[in-house]
């Protein structure tokens, strides 16, 4: 019991000492952090937290804490332990009877009291304080307020300093002016809506649009301060005692400042990068969806797809394309819908997650029908926003009714002429007209009959001309004076049934330029020659006189549908049908021309011989391709004599270094990582100042691995001929014969 | 004893001893007295003394010494310690002498009955020391390090430039960095430890200029051991002067023509599309000028590419024309051959039918199409490509022009199959040797790469002219001599005082430049010392002379002659002025 008692005791002790420590450290905690977040130096924090936590420590003494003064402490709390709490601490072989009987007690008292015994301290105090100084950190360095005293926070804040070298070796006696400020800002464009930067960096990586300024101060009067690109010099302006100059980003580029004092001493900084970043278009991404999906008209057919769209700086919108087509063959139909995404699209998010659930059965559509779809998302770019088009997907509910043969299987594009698909719609006319005549006056029955007529005349006309015929062309026949007046435009407006313009209300309307149609002839592309019938290059010969007795049945339907008898003209429409059908379904008429398309043979002079008017082709060309940096290969060469000769450049190699400068540039937009040290070395070069040992050799270094590889080529050696060798030339060619 | 004595200007000995005689006549004959008293004959005694040591003042006399018969051992650089050791066991009283380059030891050596030379041997141009004396020379160690060397000194841009050589016990982990200007690093190899080594590194060259190259030694940790020059020159590519003529157009010729026009080569082609009716195209050319076989025309050009069936067409005169024009001026002519050339006999070239129509060419990575042939090989055939001992193209030489084909074919398959630098490689190696060959005036020979400051460099040099005359970076003349059998050929030594690019011209046509680098003695010191080895090892390799050493001389103190001079002199002043000296 007296041992618990006594343990109790040291626990105590312990857990106070901890406390005490802790308090002190947690008085240091609080200021450090807010030094370090107000000035960014670590090295001062851990001093103030030294300082501090010493100071707090001295007055506290928690190393002044011992069994003792906790006996005292018990003793003082709590009366029952009547002053004897140190008597636990001594062994009790070494106390008198009555002193142990007293420790016994008071052992016993211990235990009842101990949960109550808490360490003395301002632990809670201290945490508060903590806290006061964490948040006054943070304020401060969220808001930038007390940025004056903020220091750099690593070595490469000094680094970043522009450095000035004398451009000229005669100016370096007098002290040249220092700089005293350097400040960059970037004011990105508001779309981005980032918020505007400082800073003492001059490699800038922004992108484009982004405004730039720079300002720079110095302690002394300067005579003027220039920022320096590759080939142009933009002066500064000299406002409120700093320099400044502003520009938009536009491309990549490097550029330098150069000042000169008021003595006419002019000194250059070193080479920055101006990277200009594009604005990246949105990315898509779409989960959960295969390319092509089909459906059974029984089950449900939802298609659910979550789609992941991000941006480098905002979203504008982002929406599904959907077509749907219905129907096959001359009945196709086209719809086109924006589908909203299920979810709210937050413009100018740069990371959305969207989903969607597709009903089919919502978009109206039947067995055959087919869904193709895409994602398109634009970004909040301006002018001009980066829209991203996803790939297609597709849904399809199976048809399992019609099984149609279908020639277009084996190909790429579905070449069938439209043409081909009028003669059945010219029957179903016919019958209907045959259907109505009991409700039909004569004159509108004979009306009819006549504009079908001239529908199958139309018809037959088109098959003409991919026949090669010479009737082909404007029509030349006309129904009526007074129709033809109507028909100016397009003459057959009025007479046919449009089946492909109909659709068009139901497109979502496309930016591209509807193709000019008018002229396009669908089988120009693959039809070169119609004036010869033999030059037809479309039809074999068999499909040929199918076609032409197709067009033979044609007549004949025309003729009784313009003698009023469209009963008599069915028949013949119906084996025009049949023919047409059956050139349809042969293969053979659709194999796809590519290749050599040989220019039209001219029979009357076919393998005549005959020459007289062919010439000799001649050409002439200059086709040697320049070498690539030129100035970059004398440069290296110049170096080479300037590091084996240990000579200084002089003005005519410091024009050198600065063509090939200007040649490096281009090729360092391109790779500014790779060559900008090269580049700056050369501008050092270029300007009258001390080369230390080894920068020659550096330039060469860094230019010959920007000079590209040569390739091996004919080449016309030197070899000295000898009387001797001639001579024995001459003896073994003579015993060679 | 007398035969030991010999004058040191012997040349003036008759003049001198006239000149005695007389002087000693002139004063006899003054002298001369009726009744002869002793102090006559003791004053002709001084007289000739006198005169006898004035001719010795003149004539410098030396003494011979007999030859020793000790041997001395010679202590060059590269020394085996235990050969040493063991020619002092040999030889009780073995003289040691130490090699210093430019230092006369030849009268000291020329005391001893033999020299044995120890170590890697002396300078060839010491050699002289040496001369006549009995010479063994028991040759040292192999120089650590670089020993062989070989390399292209004057590529031209593109070319490849091939750096071979010998290193000799590399230490574990050693690596060889060819390093380019500037210090790029080009081309590495790994080196096994010890014994000697071949190696190989590859580069190409970039752009034309001189140029200094480095052969780097690390060690395994990557520290720099020792650094080596390399000067190399790189020549610009020089723009040939091509024809085509082809009996139809091929794919083949097309590649090849927009291969060699957009390098900058001036070509006309013609190709034939009917009868009598030519395609005819011409790149970079002059407009003046065009492709019409004639001899006079064809000499402006340097090569021509014709494929056979136009070769074989080819009316007589034509023929007679190109067959002129190669003979005589050097035109290379290219033959674009068919199975029906392959076949046939009398073009020249015989080939084999050997039935395979893919071949990976040797130092080529890749399978070329060809036709299922090769070349027999023959008397003066000079292959180009081969592939396991089989010549795929080649050319013989036709008096001073070249005539070459291949059997590759379609090999714009190559570019098509995106190996653009193989079919340049390809086709620059086949054009390369059978065009024309520019022929300078002269033609410079060195005997070593290496070449030292203020040490003997000796060129040689090929030329057609009678007197050529050599100026030198310092624009002094460099005598040269004329080989006793070869009037073309000229030799001459200088001593290049500036190291770094130095230059020689001649002064007859300043065309013929040789440019060569100059470096100090710690450069290629292994590669130096092996070859001083190799030299000595050459010329110390005969029968040793045998017998008695070269005598040596001593001069004989000239003190003596001097006192008796002026002690006759003295004499001969005094006694008649003075009774003590009169008898």
């Amino acid at each position: 019991m007296i041992s618990t008692a006594k343990n109790s005791i040291i626990n105590l002790n312990r857990k106070w000492h901890f406390l005490l420590w802790l308090e002190t450290a947690l008085f240091g905690l609080g200021p450090a952090v807010l030094l370090y977040l107000v000035t960014g130096v670590l090295w001062w924090s851990v001093v103030a937290f030294m300082a501090i936590s010493g100071i707090t420590s001295l007055v506290l003494r928690p190393w002044k804490m011992n069994l003792g003064k906790i006996c005292s402490y018990i003793d003082a709390q709590c009366k029952a332990m009547e002053y004897s709490t140190g008597l636990l601490l001594v062994p009790a072989e070494a106390l008198p009877d009555l002193a142990r009987l007293q420790q016994q007690k008071i052992a016993n008292q211990l235990e009842e009291v101990r949960s109550g015994l808490k360490p003395l301290g301002h632990l809670r105090r201290a945490i508060l304080i903590t806290l006061f100084f964490f948040s006054c950190g943070l304020i401060l360095s969220q808001f930038g307020l007390l940025e004056t005293l903020r220091i750099p926070r690593d070595k490469s804040g000094i680094k970043d300093t522009i450095i000035f070298k004398s451009a000229d070796s005669t100016s370096r006696e007098t002290v040249p002016p220092k700089l005293t400020q350097q400040l960059l800002r970037l004011q990105f464009p508001a779309y981005t809506r980032a918020r505007p930067v400082s800073t003492r960096k001059m490699d800038v990586k922004a992108v484009m649009g982004t405004n730039l300024s720079w300002e720079i101060g110095f302690n002394d009067t300067v005579e003027s301060v220039a920022m320096e690109s590759i080939s142009e010099s933009f002066p500064m302006r000299w406002v409120k005692g700093r320099y400044i100059h502003s520009s938009v980003v536009e491309a990549s580029g490097f550029y330098n400042f150069r000042f000169t004092d008021t003595l006419g001493g002019s000194y250059v900084s070193e080479l920055y990068t101006l990277e200009a970043v594009e604005d990246q278009g949105p990315v898509l991404e779409v989960r959960g969806l295969k390319q092509f999906s089909s459906f059974r008209f029984s089950e449900s057919k939802d298609l659910n797809f979550n789609t992941l769209v991000t941006d480098d700086y905002g979203i504008a919108a982002v929406a599904i394309i959907a077509t749907v087509s219905k129907g096959s063959g001359e009945s196709v139909k086209f719809r086109e819908e924006k589908l909203p995404f299920d979810d709210e699209v937050v413009a100018g998010e740069r990371k959305l997650e969207l989903s969607k659930r597709i009903n089919l059965d919502d978009l109206a559509m039947e067995p055959g029908d087919e869904l193709y779809f895409y994602i398109e998302a634009t970004d909040t770019k301006k002018p001009g926003p980066n829209t991203t088009r996803g790939e297609t997907f597709f849904a399809v509910i199976r048809d399992t009714v019609s099984n149609t043969f279908a020639v277009e299987g084996t190909m790429g594009a579905d070449l069938m002429p439209d043409y081909f698909r009028s003669q059945r719609q010219l029957i179903i006319d016919t019958e209907k007209l045959i259907k109505d005549k009991p409700v039909l006056s004569k004159q509108e029955f004979n009306s009819l009959s006549n504009e079908l007529g001239y529908d199958q005349k139309s018809l037959r006309i088109k098959y003409g001309e991919f026949m090669g015929d010479e009737a082909v062309g404007e029509m030349t026949v006309t129904a009526d004076p007074e129709e033809a007046e109507d028909t100016v435009n397009d003459i057959l407006e009025s007479y046919t049934h449009d089946h492909d313009g109909d659709n068009e209300h139901n497109l979502v309307d496309h930016q591209e330029e509807a193709e000019d149609e008018s002229n396009s002839n669908p089988l120009s592309t693959y039809v070169h020659n119609h004036e010869d019938p033999e030059a037809s290059t479309l039809f074999a010969q068999s499909l040929k006189s199918k076609l032409m007795q197709a067009m033979g049945e044609m007549w004949d339907a025309e003729l009784y549908l313009r003698l009023y008898e469209p009963d008599k003209s069915l028949p013949y429409q119906y084996k025009a049908l049949e023919l047409l059908q059956e050139i349809k379904n042969s293969a053979r008429i659709y194999v796809h021309r590519i290749g050599f398309d040989p220019p039209p043979i001219k029979e009357d002079k076919r393998l005549t011989g005959e020459m007289k008017d062919i010439a000799n082709f001649r050409k002439r060309e200059a086709i040697a391709t320049p070498e690539e940096f030129p100035n970059m290969r004398d440069a290296v060469v110049r170096l080479e004599q300037l590091i084996r000769e240990g000579t200084k450049p002089t003005k005519a190699d410091r024009s050198i270094f600065e063509q090939a400068g200007n040649e490096l540039a281009r090729k360092a937009i391109e790779e500014p990582g790779a060559y900008l040290e090269t580049l700056q070395h050369l501008k050092w070069l270029t300007e009258e100042m001390e080369i230390p040992p080894g920068r020659f050799s550096a330039v060469q270094r860094g230019l010959l691995s920007a000079i590209p590889k040569a390739s091996p080529g004919p080449d016309r050696d030197s070899r000295f001929l000898d009387t001797a060798d001639k001579m024995l030339l001459e003896e073994l060619e003579k015993h060679d014969r | 004893m007398i035969a030991d004595i010999r004058f040191l200007y012997e040349d003036i000995a008759w003049p001198v001893l006239v000149g005695s005689v007389a002087l000693l006549v002139v004063f006899i004959w003054k002298e001369w007295q009726p009744n002869k008293r002793l102090r006559f004959f003791i004053k002709i005694f001084t007289a000739l003394l006198l005169v006898f040591s004035l001719a010795m003042l003149a004539l410098r006399p030396l003494k011979v010494m007999a030859p020793e018969n000790g041997v001395v051992a010679l202590l060059s650089e590269g020394l085996k310690s235990n050969q040493l050791d063991s020619l002092q066991k040999e030889y009780r009283d073995l003289s040691v002498i130490k090699y210093a380059v430019n230092k006369d030891i030849r009268d000291t050596l020329h005391s001893f009955g033999e020299v044995i030379i120890l170590g890697r041997g002396i300078q060839p141009f010491d050699f002289w020391q040496l001369e006549g004396m009995p010479v063994r020379y028991l040759g040292g160690a192999h120089p650590e390090g670089l020993i062989g060397l070989w390399y292209t000194t004057e590529p031209v841009v593109g070319e490849e430039l091939s750096i071979k050589g010998t290193f000799n016990e590399p230490r574990k982990g050693d690596r060889l960095i060819l390093r380019g200007p500037g210090g790029t690093g080009l081309d590495s190899i790994s080196l096994k430890e010890g014994g000697m080594q071949p190696f190989q590194l590859l580069t190409t060259s970039v752009l034309h200029g001189k140029f200094l190259f480095s052969l780097d030694l690390m060690d395994s940790m990557g520290t720099l051991k020792n650094s080596e020059p390399l000067p190399v020159r790189i020549r610009p590519e020089s723009k040939l002067k091509i024809g085509v003529v082809n009996d139809f157009p091929t794919f083949e010729t097309k590649y090849l023509k927009n291969f060699l026009a957009e390098r900058g080569h001036e070509l006309f082609i013609r190709s034939k599309v009917s009868s009598d009716r030519y395609k005819m195209e011409a790149f970079n050319t002059d407009p003046a000028t065009s492709l019409t076989i004639s001899e006079k025309n064809l000499e402006t050009f340097d090569l021509l590419i014709m494929d056979s069936e136009t070769y074989k067409k080819l009316p007589g005169t034509w023929q007679m024309a190109v067959k002129n024009a190669i003979f005589n001026t050097g035109l290379g002519l290219f033959i674009q051959g068919d199975t029906g050339f392959f076949r046939a006999t009398g073009s020249g070239f015989e080939f084999t039918n050997d039935k395979t129509t893919m071949v990976q060419p040797d130092q080529v990575q890749l399978k070329i199409p060809k036709h299922p042939f090769h070349f027999k090989e023959g008397f003066g055939l000079q292959a180009v490509h081969t592939a396991d001992g089989k010549v795929l193209s080649a050319y013989i030489r036709a008096g001073e022009g070249r005539i070459g084909s291949t059997v590759f074919e379609s090999t714009f398959q190559l570019l098509l199959d995106g190996h653009q630098k193989e079919y340049q490689r390809l086709w620059a190696g086949i054009l390369t040797g059978i065009s024309k060959k520019n022929h300078p005036v002269a033609e410079w020979g060195i005997e070593s790469r290496v070449i030292y400051l203020d040490q003997p460099f000796e060129f040689q040099i090929r030329t057609t002219l009678e007197q050529p005359e050599v100026i030198g970076s310092t624009g002094s003349r460099i005598p040269l001599a004329q080989d006793v059998d070869l009037f073309n050929l000229w030799q001459g030594t200088t001593y290049p005082r500036r190291k770094g690019w130095n230059h020689q011209v001649l002064k007859n046509d300043t065309a013929a430049r040789f440019e060569y680098y100059v470096m100090d003695t710690t450069s290629w010191r292994s590669l130096a010392q092996y070859g001083i080895q190799e030299v000595n090892n050459r010329h110390w390799d005969r029968d040793p002379i045998t017998g008695e050493g070269k005598q040596g001389v001593q001069p004989i103190p000239q003190t003596g002659f001097y006192i008796v001079f002026l002690l006759c002199a003295g004499y001969l002043w005094l006694e008649p002025r003075n009774k003590v000296f009169q008898f």
